[in-house]
């Protein structure tokens, strides 16, 4: 890999003898039923789809959808009440389903290749990767020791492993995320099968390091005619990386067709309404679509079309006929199952779901609403400045880490300002130091003079009047003994005079804005789902009238329709009640779709900063290039004209030195001033925009020249 | 991946969520408690126990001290040579079984409870200050456990209570002595998970100081396994103060109590098992149903198990 920057682009396979390939997979009616005593309750109803040697197949939707069950039910991997009803798995030429169970688990590991959703947890801790590697090669043929180390150092190059020897005497534990998922797929492909599962491959993996497994991926499918089925939640993959998509909901297909087909002019309105619910890297949307409720039970189904209970455009006899999978014309390559197919229309232009308050935005009746926006009028400035913040930990005796290592901004009043970078770049301590919820090892957060603080424990509650935050994990910040009621109204409790009832009375109010009918008010946080348990967060944040919220992954961890929900609700409060807002994400949609600046952090450091619009779309900062670039397009044309810029390693792999830019290791324009001096963020020419590299804009002007 | 379909949370927020509703399908903790027959049952059978030892004074057909050298060793009513007089015999003194095993139960079933219920509180504060404070105080808390884990008990109960001599103050100082280790172990371990989750730091964001954070999101997290611990100590102080009894240590005759009665009627296993079968009933009984009632208070306690 001479230049590693830049990504050879993988073309679309034309394997040898082309004609009418034979699938690797074949799955016919295939039914999976859940027991409940004398019941059987079908939770996979009848799929059939093919997957072809070299292409790669995904299987999109919510989560409930049975798409995970799915692959669990072709690896034959069921358990317990799950059991398998009917229908042919086909590997090969042989019927997976007839096969006795010795048989089954020789197949698995040599013909099918398998990726779990995470590798920290699939991998042993206490063996080498060698071991592990070797361990997967031995139980399905006879290696001698050379042989056998020959073909594991074959198999992390293929992969992209950087200085094979050596990685392979390490364990786990020393492995960055991204290194640990080259194993993974290593492993999976170790006896060269046909078929390759993998069930959320890239969940969890931060967005370049996702960029560069996606390559990986598409190449191996390239290379070696692998056949690929991928389970995911995320359109933004699907559009990267596959071939041909299959919609699922409630455990049957609601669309399948080449990929560009189902993204570009989906014909069921699941579908659109998922496409929808997505926030785009390019902007644009200006509303998201979210799904109301959640995705039917599994007994009874709803009749008719499963979908129609949240459906806007569904009509009678959705409601009580069973649609079939259907093609437009009789030669189309595309099904789905609707009576009433959505025509091309432009995205957001027609209202395909219904409406309630389980996704809507902000409660525009909520008497609080009006008292927000009049105390936000009446703040004007800067709400929050950090200056030269820092803060250090401890590892082990000696070693320390500079989580956060001289970040300077300012937070004005009424706005929001999004901070994107990947794991372990310091945003969230960045985030906690900004509420108050940590100490810096120095720096100064300023704020605004006119609610200035006194001091000791006063001081304390008064910052926390002041900024709130909100978590990423909706259960484990919720304490699971207290009711909603009492988890909103404990701001309310130690921070304003307020007696009881009009505790409850104010609660009860910021419940409503958020979209919480008071019958929620008794209900513990396992009682509610996803959104309902963000919507909690968010308004014990707001109950006091913070000056600043700070949100640290607010939408992470929630389906891609719930995080629609929280988006809107986000969205709401910024435009109606002029909510002032830190939102930390690594989701650069997300992040570009709610925030007015933004600032990309990169190993502590904030590495550019400026209007949300200006950074993402013309980024000046290299590593800013590359976050963005890593991120596919929704459109598929624009997907196809994308360049992924790919970085060295991850952040963990590379030590940063004492000297120079914190970036220039992995920077593919650095030069040799970029390792002995730092560049400091200082504003670009005329615009807004500040940035800390040596020759700002290069790489994004390398790209377009390519493109 | 769950394999395990969960039935989705209904979303409208509508349909049968009022308190009355509540109340009777048991989602409050006395409505849970109710619809379990085996805690009802345990519930019933310990209130028994316990009326029986506070009322023996007036319950108890005999004054259990009261020695009637012609009716030694009787057996029950039931068998050969029993009589109706002493429903459940005589020990070797001609003292009435029954009123004995009442009376008997006075001081242990009270022993047995206090002691539990001190170590706990003493190992509940130990074990959140030493949770809580992890550097110094933690450590120091923990150096002590240690310590007296290290030494073996009955050897440390043999000196203090030559010394102080029996009395009912020295035995319950004794067996507080030994059950709060483990209390304060339990609890330190669940302080230190719980106060790394986010609640903790939500409620410290929401202006919580330390003392109302612990008193209102560790404490009520950390309980649960406290009331497993507190069973198992009651039943474990139940059996140590009948082996203290047995090393003469224990309740001082004539006053009977059911660990001393059960030391001795060991000697007369062979031909009168009822002499120790009774006490050893009490105990069994005693600390089955408080058994059972720790699982069940644990369970409609947690709102997730109820």
């Amino acid at each position: 890999m001479t230049h590693p920057a830049y990504a050879p682009e993988t073309t679309p396979v034309d394997l040898p003898g082309a004609g009418p390939a034979v699938p690797v997979l074949q799955a016919r009616d295939l039914r999976t039923v859940i027991a409940r005593g004398q019941d059987r309750h079908p939770a996979i109803d009848g799929i059939t789809f093919d997957v072809n040697p070299g292409e790669i197949v995904a299987l999109v939707g919510e989560s409930g959808s049975g798409k995970s069950l799915t692959a669990l039910s072709v690896l034959r991997l069921l358990k317990g009440a799950v059991q398998n009803d009917g229908g042919t798995v086909t590997v090969g030429g042989r019927d997976l389903l007839g096969l006795s169970a010795k048989e089954m688990r020789a197949v698995r590991g040599s013909e099918i290749g398998m990726i779990f959703q995470d590798p920290m947890t699939a991998l042993n801790p206490f063996q080498t990767i060698e071991t592990q590697v070797a361990e997967t090669l031995r139980l399905h043929g006879e290696w001698s020791k050379a042989a056998l180390r020959e073909r594991i150092l074959t198999l992390l190059t293929e992969v992209g492993i950087v200085n094979p020897p050596m990685r392979m005497k390490q364990y786990p534990y020393e492995l960055s995320g991204g290194t640990q998922q080259r194993v993974m797929i290593a492993m999976a492909l170790a006896n060269e099968p046909k078929l390759l599962i993998a069930d959320e491959p890239t969940t969890g993996l931060d967005a370049t390091v996702q960029a560069q497994i996606m390559v990986l991926i598409k190449r191996l499918a390239a290379d070696h005619g692998t056949g690929v089925l991928i389970i995911t939640h995320d359109l933004g993959l699907v559009s990267g990386i596959s071939d041909r998509t299959i919609v699922m909901y409630a455990g049957e297909v609601v669309e399948s067709g080449p990929t560009a087909a189902v993204l570009s002019s989906c014909r069921h309105p699941y579908t659109r309404a998922l496409i929808e619910a997505t926030p785009r890297v390019e902007g644009g949307a200006e509303r998201l679509t979210a799904i109301p409720g959640s995705p039917p039970e599994l007994h009874p189904r709803p009749t008719g079309c499963r979908f129609h209970p949240r459906c806007a455009l569904a009509q009678d006899a959705c409601r009580t006929d069973h649609p079939h999978l259907q093609s437009r014309a009789e030669d189309a390559v595309d099904e789905f199952r609707c009576w009433f197919p959505v025509e091309d229309a432009p995205l957001g232009g027609l209202r395909i779901v219904q409406e309630d308050e389980t996704n809507t935005g902000i409660d525009e009746d909520a008497p609080v609403l009006e008292e927000l926006a009049e105390v936000a009028r009446h703040r004007t400035g800067t709400a929050l400045r950090a200056t030269d913040l820092r803060r250090d930990f401890k590892v082990g005796r000696r070693a320390v880490t500079h989580a956060v290592a001289g970040v300077s901004l300012e937070v004005p009043f009424g706005e929001t300002l999004g901070i994107v970078g990947e794991s372990g770049c310091g945003k969230s301590t960045l985030a906690r130091l900004l509420a108050g919820l940590d100490q810096p090892t120095s720096g100064t957060i300023e704020r605004d003079e006119s609610e200035s603080a006194t001091s000791g424990r006063e001081a304390r509650l008064d910052f926390h009047r002041y900024a709130q935050f909100v978590f990423q994990d909706t259960f484990g910040s919720l304490d699971p003994r207290r009711t909603v009621l009492q988890s909103v109204s404990e701001p309310l409790q130690n921070l304003t005079e307020l007696s009881t009832s009009d505790r409850r009375r104010t609660a009860l109010q910021y419940m409503k804005l958020c979209g919480l009918p008071a019958s929620m008010a008794g209900r513990y946080p396992h009682e509610l789902s996803g959104g309902q348990r963000q919507r909690v967060g968010i308004a014990r944040a707001l109950v006091v009238e913070p000056a600043v919220v700070v949100m640290d992954e607010p939408m992470s961890g929630l389906d891609v329709s719930v995080q629609a929900q929280i988006v809107n609700l986000l969205q709401d409060l910024r435009e109606e009640a002029g909510l002032t807002a830190v939102l930390v994400s690594h989701d650069v949609g997300v992040v570009r779709h709610l925030s007015d600046r933004v600032a990309v952090m990169y190993l502590g450091r904030v590495v550019e900063e400026g209007p949300a619009d200006e950074v993402l779309s013309d980024p000046q900062h290299p590593y800013t290039a590359a976050l963005v670039s890593a991120v596919p397009l929704h459109d598929p044309e624009e997907e196809a004209k994308r360049v992924p810029i790919l970085l060295k390693g991850d952040v963990g792999d590379v030590s940063s030195a004492g000297t120079g830019c914190a970036f220039a290791a992995r920077c593919p324009v650095a030069q040799d001033v970029c390792t002995t001096a730092e560049p400091a963020l200082v504003p670009l020419g005329e615009t807004a925009t500040r940035a800390a590299c040596h020759f700002p804009g290069s790489l994004t002007t390398a790209i377009q020249e390519i493109a | 991946m769950a394999i395990t379909p969960v039935p989705p949370v209904d979303m409208s927020g509508e349909g049968p969520d009022d308190d009355a509703v509540a109340r009777a399908s048991g989602r409050t903790a006395i409505g849970a408690f109710v619809r379990r027959p085996a805690a009802l049952l345990a519930l019933a059978v310990l209130a028994i126990i316990i009326l029986g030892a506070v009322l023996a004074p007036w319950l108890a057909p005999h004054d259990p001290n009261t020695q009637s050298p012609a009716d030694q060793l009787q057996g029950p009513f039931w068998t050969e040579g029993g009589s109706t007089e002493f429903l459940l015999g005589t020990d070797e003194l001609g003292r009435d079984l029954l009123s004995r095993v009442m009376f008997g139960a006075r001081p242990a079933l009270a022993l047995a409870f206090m002691a539990a219920t001190i170590s706990a509180v003493v190992g509940i504060v130990a074990g959140l200050v030493a949770g809580m404070f992890p550097r110094r105080v933690g450590a120091a808390v923990m150096w002590v456990c240690d310590v007296q884990m290290a030494f073996p008990f009955v050897v440390l109960a043999l000196v203090v209570l030559t010394i102080r001599g029996s009395s009912f103050g020295s035995l319950l100082f004794v067996l507080a002595a030994f059950g709060w280790v483990q209390f304060a172990r339990v609890v330190r371990a669940e302080v230190m998970r719980v106060k790394q989750m986010d609640y903790v730091l939500a409620a410290r964001s929401a202006g919580g100081t330390t003392f109302s954070v612990v008193v209102r999101h560790v404490l009520p997290n950390v309980i649960t396994p406290v009331l497993v611990v507190w069973t198992f100590n009651l039943a474990s102080v139940l059996l140590l103060e009948s082996a203290l009894s047995f090393l003469g240590l224990g309740i001082q005759p004539p006053d009977s109590d059911w660990g001393q009665m059960f030391a001795t009627g060991r000697a007369y296993l062979l031909q009168h098992f009822w002499y120790a079968l009774f006490p050893g009933l009490g105990i069994t009984l005693t600390v089955l149903c408080v058994n059972v009632l720790g699982r069940t208070a644990r369970d409609v306690l947690n709102p997730r198990l109820r």
